[in-house]
């Protein structure tokens, strides 16, 4: 018979919730793709612990909750964002299977970088899905994932925990969350780019942009805005999509992330490449970004 | 079909296709149209789309198509929809709403503004098909329309917090239903008891985008009648559509 692994959420953090690869499908529907921000790293995770990539994982916030592991011992593992984990108090290595016995706590202390992490656990998660996905949604129009975003307290439980361990890839325990010295966010042009002046795009493309404490799962909204905004009225609704850089009346950048909205009424001076939105899923409120305008043609093979 | 249209890149993966920039049931009809048709010619290259009112996004496997093709197939999907003149009409569907004062929030800035009597406003929203425009802001929320011009009336300056799910509302010439309580700054002229999103169904969404909606009034006795039955199991959303 299968054992099975109860965690216990003795804190839940920030903002943890439960996520997969998400939900694509449905946005004609209004339902956002959602899912883990940080895809490469929630992968990461499940491939580590010996599981399906497309398992559910926990995607930890800034700060981490104190996880309680009882039942049968487990595999786990840890990417993302460093937020210094624990166990038992000794810290626990990054981007590596980890061992788990019975009563042992997963805790967090100090983010280092980055600002999503992500835990696998090895075997199969006893969660509810919807539309074929048990990625919590914050505006859970159901209220059946409910139980997706963690609270104090809260037990999940995982079956057949006996997974096969992975090894892991060659210079995969250095891979952390967030920007490289340098690295800037590639762009291509969005709808509406031509529609702004030479004066704001020059601002979008040259200037270091901070991201502001107004940052979610919806989007992270940059903290100054951009000079030369000239827009009088907003667009008739249209889609948006993960990764479309809005500008509002004021000028202020929203980036918008896997949980936004489907159709937005704002200019989109530009959307961020699919290949570096988990790079994104890492900025925290305060850290500095710039973008890079690539063509279409340019990114084929990113 | 199409006078004008603009095809841009909505980021890596998707393409958008842009109408003449105007809300009318014309235009809409050919996003629907179009939308139909992507999915029937290239469905295995598409992994979403978003239809608005003048627009449609779609959104492509970047691992096994480009959006030059995507471009390709999108174009030529156009010319055809010109010479076949390809129909697709939603749905029609009658929906009971309770527009008792209780439910009625804006009831009083409404007729003030509009400067008819409440019995007129809801004889002119019972009195004609609305037009499924497109579903957004929340899942499942349905931009209807047009309203008639003696009813249109300006969003609520300051957004409501908690508007109740259920709640049928009004602004400028759009109407709505609100899926699930959240928050929102139209006008509510009433209350449905049905559920237009609920998990308890195989398709969890009642509305879809190009469906027509007809309101019918009921009462406070009945609205809870339908509550309770729907509430208890006596009665399933197939018992009013089949």
């Amino acid at each position: 018979m299968a054992e099975t692994v109860e965690l216990t959420f003795e804190s839940s953090g920030l903002l943890t919730t439960i996520q997969d690869q998400g939900r694509t499908g449905y946005s004609h529907l209004g339902v956002p793709s959602g899912g883990a921000l940080d895809k490469a790293a929630a992968r990461l995770a499940n491939t580590l612990a010996g599981n399906d990539p497309g398992t559910p994982v926990l995607e930890i916030t800034i700060q981490g909750p104190k996880v309680r592991f009882d039942g049968g011992p487990c595999i786990i593992s840890i990417t993302g964002a460093d937020i210094s984990p624990s166990l038992d108090q000794i810290p626990a290595r990054l981007n590596a299977p980890l061992r788990v016995a019975p009563g042992q706590l997963l805790s967090f202390g100090k983010l280092r970088s980055g600002c999503r992490a992500y835990v696998a656990v090895s075997g199969t998660w006893q969660v509810d899905s919807w539309l074929g996905s048990s990625s919590a949604f914050l505006q859970d129009p159901t209220n059946i994932l409910s139980k997706q975003l963690i609270s104090k307290g809260q037990k999940l439980t995982i079956s057949a925990p006996a997974g096969k361990i992975a090894t892991p890839p060659a210079g995969i325990s250095d891979v952390k969350g967030g920007l490289k010295p340098n690295q800037k966010v590639r762009v291509i042009p969005g709808p509406e780019y031509h529609q702004f002046s030479r004066q704001a795009i020059e601002c979008f493309l040259k200037r270091e942009h901070i991201a502001s404490n107004d940052c979610s799962r919806m989007g992270i909204r940059i903290e100054a805005p951009l000079d030369g905004v000239h827009i009088e009225h907003g667009l008739i609704s249209s889609a948006v999509v993960p990764g479309t850089v809005q500008v509002t009346q004021s000028g202020h950048c929203v980036l918008l992330l896997g949980d936004a909205q489907t159709t937005g009424g704002y200019h989109r001076i530009a959307n961020v490449i699919s290949a570096d939105m988990d790079t994104l899923a890492q900025i925290k409120p305060g850290d500095s970004l710039r973008f890079d305008l690539l063509n279409i043609d340019q990114i084929r093979n990113i | 079909m199409p006078d004008y249209y603009r095809i841009t890149e909505l980021g890596d993966s998707a393409l958008l296709v842009e109408f003449e920039q105007s809300i009318s049931t014309e235009i809409n009809s050919k996003v629907h149209k179009l939308d139909h048709a992507v999915r029937q010619n290239a469905g295995h290259l598409i992994e979403f789309t978003i239809p608005a009112y003048c627009s449609l996004a779609i959104g492509y496997d970047r691992g096994i198509s480009t959006h030059d093709e995507v471009r390709i197939i999108i174009e030529n999907t156009l010319q055809k929809l010109t010479l076949e003149a390809a129909v697709k009409t939603g749905k029609r569907y009658e929906i009971p709403v309770c527009f008792d004062d209780q439910f009625a929030r804006d009831l009083e800035r409404i007729t003030e503004h509009c400067e008819l009597e409440w019995t007129e406003i809801k004889s002119i929203l019972c009195g004609q098909d609305f037009h499924v425009f497109m579903i957004g802001f929340v899942a499942g929320f349905p931009y209807m329309g047009e309203l008639p011009e003696q009813i249109k009336t300006p969003r609520l300056e300051v957004p409501r917090k908690d508007v109740e799910k259920g709640s049928v509302a009004i602004a400028e010439k759009q109407c709505g239903i609100y899926p699930t309580t959240s928050p929102g700054g139209w006008n509510i002229v009433g209350r449905t008891p049905l559920p237009i999103l609920s998990t308890d169904y195989r398709d969890p969404f009642l509305l879809h985008p190009a469906d027509q909606v007809r309101f019918t009034a009921i009462d406070m006795s009945e609205f809870h009648r339908i509550d309770t039955g729907l509430t208890k199991g006596k009665l399933r959303l197939s018992d009013f559509y089949g």
